[in-house]
């Protein structure tokens, strides 16, 4: 199910690529031998479309979302906040949410800079033309990933006080974006990677990076039924933390990023 | 507020396309020299030098977040990098000095609901201010509070829950009395109407005096309680440092002080499993002392400790073989004791037996009762010596290596409880086996 999720996300990524710049970089021509020499099954593309993939379905099952609009969930006491900064971190976050409702445009600016440059420069090694030269320069000069929802929820996170970054906890309160930020700033485990590690269930890695990060039970617990409200009381969660509480939470972080640097994702 | 996190004027350095410092604000030279660098030397602030080289690759700008160790705090920086003519142009809006990995132990909101009982009745949110709030999750509301003033016990509590309606500001107190609150509930539904549960708030009432025993039966555990937690935070602290050091994060160290540090996160775990023994040693003595009776599956444990050991093994050139059955061995027991007893098996054969040897876990089923072995290829123990070793602090002679004497006491002890046993077969030269027997589980 989850590779089969994979393969459509990556499949409707080659798509939106093709419609972006259908006219000068990309073209169907140029897709095949991208995925023959396997660059479009590369590691760092694959792990950006699956963890998109996770955010947009915790994003739909995400408790209080009815009641909070479509994919907006910012604390109000953000956008209001009293630090000029952060009020204006948020509503630039807030119009970053909405951006994205554009799926073609998202996938480019949502990208990190890394992964922009290599996919640009798999297209021109690919094409071999100045027009595709001239159009992925002209795209990568005007790619800002510091406005993409993830960097401003990462620059939201780095300037919360201690009294704001509570309500982080939840990501019902919360939203998405800046629960995932909040746990990279805190246990520096990166953003995507962390989605990947919530996956589509609540599981042992998911209970061990609330763990690194200092949640207690309780609040563990609430995040947890935010994201998986199938998520049972005496169940899963109960057996799942009796387990991850015995371990310090240092050592919790060394095999979280063992485990997640010999996790391997392969389509 | 934080009003330390972003600065008025950005601090600011040029680094080359290879990676050497060009030039620098004195505070980010300050941060070059306190991680070994020099003045135009390659940068040695690793985050800083990974920005760096990424602007430098892609000719595009990035805005991320870089921690920097330094001497006696870790610093957040906020760092804008952009291309330059040759070079990258960093620039460090945000600076955050704050204590070293600090998990975040921020109180929840004061006026939310820090009340949650499931369409039982059980208590799935407490506020975590309370002492002991964790050990009643999962239990019924009315076995932990009762209404103030009213003799009866559970039966009142539990009769005005099930009228599922809101309660505002109710006089209660914890079973033992010591504790008063005020409670206020409303009922959760779902969109089609059917009964969730409840959500509210359980505050201290303002004229009593410490709230320390909503759970009443712990108060004597000294150790566990009150020692514990303070013990094991400095040594989590003690862990984690050294072995950022013996890793190298924070810069390049010579093999010799990588290895004192590894010898420190040694000994500091060696102390930190010793206060968890001890912590155990206590509950378990205690005439109350209980264990939950889940249905447990030994061959999923036999895999999890596996894989939980598989590193620690390869440390010491060994491996660890599971020969467990493929169908569940189920028993009757708890998880996490039964995990508890077997990873203590497994650690020891890893301690105690040769480098290069194999660690087996094998699982079967035997009339009423599960097992789970754990034998090594070690020197084996003597006859005299087989029943010795469960005793506490038992270590027939050895010293040096990190175990207290406690463990096999512990484990068999807890086997015990679940109506199982922790036995022994060794013989010199031959290895050791151990083999842990749970009733099991009755269809």
């Amino acid at each position: 199910m989850v590779r089969m999720k994979l393969f459509e996300t990556i499949l409707s990524l080659e798509k939106a690529l093709a419609g972006e710049n259908a006219s000068l970089i990309v073209h169907s021509r140029f897709w095949e031998p991208l995925v023959e020499n396997g660059s479009l099954r590369n590691p760092a593309l694959i792990e950006f479309a699956w963890a998109r993939c996770i955010e947009a379905e915790l994003q739909s099952q995400l408790v209080g979302k009815d009641m909070r609009g479509d994919l907006e969930q910012l604390p109000a006491s953000l956008l209001a906040h009293p630090d000029k900064k952060i009020a204006e971190l948020a509503r630039a976050l807030l119009v970053a949410q909405h951006k994205i409702h554009d799926p073609s445009a998202a996938l480019w600016s949502e990208m990190p800079v890394e992964l922009l440059f290599q996919i640009s420069q798999m297209m021109a090694y690919v094409a071999q033309s100045d027009d595709v030269d001239v159009a992925l320069n002209a795209l990568c000069v005007g790619h800002d990933e510091a406005q993409s929802v993830a960097g401003l929820a990462r620059k939201l996170s780095f300037c919360l006080d201690i009294e704001s970054r509570a309500q982080t906890r939840s990501p019902a309160l919360s939203g998405i974006p800046i629960f995932l930020a909040s746990l990279e700033y805190v246990t520096g485990i990166a953003y995507d990677r962390i989605l990947i590690l919530i996956g589509h269930n609540f599981g042992d890695p998911f209970a061990m990076l609330l763990r690194a990060a200092g949640f207690s039970k309780v609040e563990a617990f609430g995040a947890a039924r935010e994201i998986f409200p199938e998520l049972a009381i005496n169940g899963d969660f109960e057996n799942r933390w009796s387990r991850v509480e015995r371990i310090d939470p240092a050592d919790t972080l060394d095999l979280l990023s063992a485990w997640s640097s010999a996790e391997v994702i392969t389509p | 507020m934080n009003n330390t996190a972003f600065l008025s004027v950005p601090v600011e350095g040029l680094v080359s396309a290879s990676g050497n410092l060009l030039k620098a604000d004195s505070r980010l030279l300050q941060l070059q020299f306190n991680a070994a660098g020099d003045e135009h030397g390659p940068i040695a602030i690793p985050g800083l030098r990974a920005v760096a080289a990424i602007v430098a690759r892609t000719g595009m700008r990035v805005e991320r977040h870089v921690r920097v160790g330094d001497f006696d705090a870790d610093i957040d920086l906020w760092v804008e990098a952009m291309p330059q003519a040759d070079a990258v142009l960093i620039q460090i809006t945000g600076w955050h000095e704050r204590a070293p990995s600090e998990p975040l132990t921020v109180e929840p909101q004061s006026d939310g609901p820090n009340l949650v009982l499931n369409e039982h009745y059980h208590i799935v949110r407490m506020p975590h201010d309370l002492e002991g709030a964790d050990q009643v999750i999962g239990k019924h509301f009315a076995t932990v509070v009762e209404l103030r003033d009213i003799a009866v016990g559970e039966v009142p509590m539990l009769d005005l829950l099930a009228r599922r309606q809101s309660l505002e500001d109710l006089k209660i107190s914890s079973i033992s009395g010591s504790s008063q609150f005020s409670l206020s509930l409303c009922p959760l539904t779902s969109k089609d109407g059917h009964f969730l549960g409840y959500s509210g708030r359980l505050d201290t009432a303002p004229d009593n005096g410490p709230n320390e025993n909503v759970v009443s039966d712990n108060s004597s555990l000294v150790f566990g309680r009150q020692f514990a937690p303070i013990l094991r935070h400095p040594l989590s602290r003690i862990i984690a440092n050294a072995e950022t050091i013996h890793s190298r994060l924070r810069g390049p160290l010579r093999e010799s002080y990588a290895g004192y540090a590894q010898d420190i996160a040694n000994a500091a775990r060696h102390l930190s499993e010793l206060v968890s023994d001890l912590e155990d040693l206590e509950a378990i003595d205690r005439s109350d002392f209980s264990v939950a009776v889940d249905t447990v599956d030994l061959v999923d444990i036999a895999r999890r400790v596996a894989g939980l050991l598989a590193l620690k093994a390869s440390d010491n050139l060994m491996e660890i073989h599971v020969e467990a059955l493929s169908d569940p061995t189920l028993v009757n027991g708890e998880f996490r004791r039964i995990l508890q007893i077997v990873l203590n098996l497994v650690t020891n054969a890893i301690r105690y037996a040769p480098g290069g040897s194999t660690v087996s876990i094998m699982t079967g089923l035997d009339g009423r009762n599960g097992w789970i072995e754990v034998a090594d290829q070690g020197a084996g123990i003597e006859p005299t010596d087989q029943e010795r070793i469960f005793e506490k602090f038992e270590r027939l002679g050895r010293t040096g290596d990190g175990g207290s004497g406690l463990g096999l006491y512990i484990s068999r002890r807890l086997a015990r409880f679940m109506q199982g046993d922790l036995a022994i077969v060794s013989s010199v030269g031959q290895g050791t086996r151990f083999r842990l027997t749970l009733p099991a589980k009755t269809v």
